[in-house]
């Protein structure tokens, strides 16, 4: 293995449920790869199946899911890795760390408990040893109150200091991988931002790739090196995140930036222009690009299949899956 | 969290103070009365009417009823007219005998109940569901006396490997002891077992679906700690809940299941007062089985207030 091969790489993802009313599409051909100690974010409106992508790499999908495709990690495709070996690689190489941290942590058990059980199970740590790493990695994360929160629960905590318990859990191991799933949604703007500059600082020190999934580009623009565009399964744009912010490929991307407020604007003229209509649920793969039903350039060569990602502008390294070689308008304001 | 206990242990005192009104009202509401029993042994109506006067009984009611509440108070519960044992020593001698046996069903519930309803959740819909869930009914429907006469057929009278009833005293020995109380203490638990079972397995499956349990998983934790720590703690709060409810029920079972096995207990002294009309002694077991009740609720409160981390907190915050 070289030192420019992927750290992480999902190869042809594919998440399918059978619902009461039909097969249902959740996440169609998705392939991406991390760099060690990159940040990617991956970015869509809710819906479009970026945590079941997150959920999928670690073997956490829902019962119910069929998932097929790879996951490629250190040379070991996880999809076809035992349950057992699976329990090693989880929270120790591959950590995640979820929305709600309320809800992702157990309410009746301390967290001091919570944090410690994750290096006693990798790491074989006395109890006395994992008190003392737990109070090293409170400290890394900045947990205000430090030493005092070892035996408090979950609900004594804010928000934050509870997602702050949720990223010392994560890193307790050192990770080579971690997958950050809506980190800072469920958190107050302020506390939003401690969090997403805790984050770069972790990487920073730490050394891991972040798989920084999100519905909010602006929070992908603080963190990310490169950035996924992903829509009703679909990866529909690839490029570092630079690019993407100043030409985006295709015209979902467009949109999705069109609802960032602009902090250059002037605050009367500021305003989210959402894409209209929503993310449509799939029944199998569509003959016609997924986005179609809600771009404004659609034309009849997008009513014919899924157009695959390819090069647009001046970097190879820029990906859309768009039959448009360029977007009439990138600023987004006709969307 | 003392504060909240003590409220409570307030509250049970007052329950227990209405509990004697009750009592006393619902005995002396039976038909008949100790001149019926008493007058089997005796037919001078003149030494009938002495005794009465001994005991009280001539007198109206509500006299009698502030007679027998300041005896309670100052512990004492008075003297069987039939037996010319102070009840205070009936009911020292049989309570122990009542407890093994409610603490012997509870843990046969519990070492059941728990472990079934785990097992169930963890694999929805599968064999050991459809089995744990059905046997779960059946322990649920079947009453009591034809649940004892049954199992007294089967391991007493057809297989001879537990004895058909009586008691052995734990002095004499636990193997005996424990020979005659197995079979009534199942027969009593059961239908505790049943309801854990159940409980249990709803509250398990909700919990596995839980974040918390996906964040456990994501951790890396073996399944085992995933199933038995971080989901069953959460489910715990139900039980303890359950059973603490369901207690009462249990405490109903004992008479039957005293009876069956010719237990002396609690139970069984009951019933033999009501037959001789022996108020004294009634009322004083059936006082005892209130308290019973009054006190497990109070216990069942501290267990719940104890298990629920949140509940702790609100009850501190309270105090200062
Ligand atoms: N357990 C499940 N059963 C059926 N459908 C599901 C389940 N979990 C997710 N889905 C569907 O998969 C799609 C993608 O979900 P998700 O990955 O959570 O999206 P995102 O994280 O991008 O908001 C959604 O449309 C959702 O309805
Ligand atoms: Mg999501």
């Amino acid at each position: 293995m070289s030192d420019n091969d992927p750290v992480l790489r999902i190869e042809d993802l594919l998440v399918r449920f059978n619902t009461r009313r039909g097969p249902l599409l959740a996440v169609s051909g998705v392939s991406l790869a991390l760099e060690a100690n990159e940040v990617v974010g991956l970015v869509g409106e809710s819906g479009s199946g970026k945590t079941l992508t997150g959920l999928s790499v670690l073997g956490l999908e829902p019962p119910g899911a069929t998932v097929g495709g790879h996951v490629w990690f250190r040379g070991e495709d996880l999809r076809a890795a035992s349950h057992r070996r699976l329990g090693e690689v989880r929270g120790a190489s591959i950590a995640m760390i979820f929305q709600e941290p309320m809800t992702a942590l157990n309410p009746s058990l301390t967290v001091g408990t919570q944090v410690s059980e994750v290096v006693r199970r990798h790491q074989g740590l006395s109890r006395q040893a994992a008190r003392a790493r737990v109070l090293d990695l409170f400290d890394l994360v900045r947990l205000p109150g430090g030493a005092r929160h070892l035996r408090s629960y979950p609900h004594q905590l804010s928000g934050g200091m509870r997602q702050r318990v949720m990223i010392a859990m994560a890193i307790a191991c050192g990770p080579a991988v971690l997958i950050a799933d809506e980190p800072t949604t469920a958190l107050d703007p302020t506390i939003q931002a401690q969090i997403i500059g805790l984050l770069r600082d972790l990487r920073a020190t730490l050394g891991m790739a972040v798989l920084l999934i999100t519905h909010n580009l602006a929070v992908v623009r603080g963190l990310a090196d490169r950035v996924l565009v992903m829509y009703a399964g679909h990866l529909l744009e690839e490029a570092p995140t630079d690019d993407l912010y100043a030409a985006p490929g295709h015209p979902y991307t467009a949109g999705l930036l069109g609802a960032v407020p602009r902090p250059d604007s002037d605050r009367d003229t500021r305003r989210l222009t959402p894409i209209p209509g929503q993310v449509p649920l799939l029944r199998g793969e569509p003959e016609h690009c997924v986005f179609s039903p809600r771009c404004p350039y659609a034309e009849s060569r997008c009513l014919t299949a899924q157009p695959p990602l390819r090069p647009v502008g001046p970097a190879r390294s820029h990906l859309a899956a768009c039959v448009l070689d360029r977007i009439p308008d990138p600023a987004g304001a006709a969307l | 969290m003392s504060w909240v206990i003590a409220r409570r242990a307030v509250i049970a005192l007052v329950t227990l103070l209405l509990a004697t009104v009750v009592v006393f009202a619902a005995v002396h509401a039976l038909p008949g009365g100790p001149t019926t029993a008493l007058s089997a042994d005796s037919t001078d109506p003149a030494a009938l009417a002495a005794t009465m006067h001994v005991y009280g009984f001539d007198k109206p009611l509500p006299v009698q009823y502030g007679r027998w509440l300041g005896q309670v108070l100052s512990g004492q519960l008075g003297t069987s007219p039939i037996t010319d044992i102070p009840v205070s020593t009936q009911l020292e001698q049989r309570l122990p005998i009542t407890l093994e046996l409610a603490v012997l069903s509870l843990l046969f519930a519990i070492a059941i109940g728990v472990p079934a309803g785990v097992a169930a959740a963890v694999r929805p819909g599968r064999v050991i569901d459809w089995v744990a869930s059905a046997v779960a009914l059946g322990g649920l429907s079947l009453p009591h006396f034809w649940f004892g006469i049954l199992a007294i057929l089967i391991f007493a009278v057809h297989l001879h490997v537990l004895p058909s009833g009586g008691f052995v005293p734990l002095a004499n020995g636990l193997g005996g002891n424990l020979e005659h109380m197995a079979m009534p203490a199942i027969v009593l638990g059961t239908g505790l077992a049943a309801v854990i079972m159940r409980q249990t397995r709803a509250a398990m499956i909700e919990a596995l679906g839980a974040d918390y349990v996906r964040t456990a998983r994501a951790k890396g934790m073996r399944e085992w700690q995933v199933i038995w720590v971080h989901a069953l703690r959460n489910s715990l709060m139900i039980v303890v809940t359950v059973v603490g409810l369901q207690l009462g029920g249990l405490i109903a079972g004992i008479v039957t299941v005293e009876e069956v096995f010719n237990i002396p207990g609690i139970g069984q002294l009951t019933l033999e007062s009501v037959y001789q009309r022996d108020y004294p002694t009634l009322q004083g077991a059936v006082l005892l089985t209130a308290a019973g009740y009054i006190i497990v609720n109070l216990l069942t409160d501290v267990c719940y207030t104890l298990i629920n981390p949140r509940l702790r907190v609100t009850a501190t915050r309270g105090t200062t």
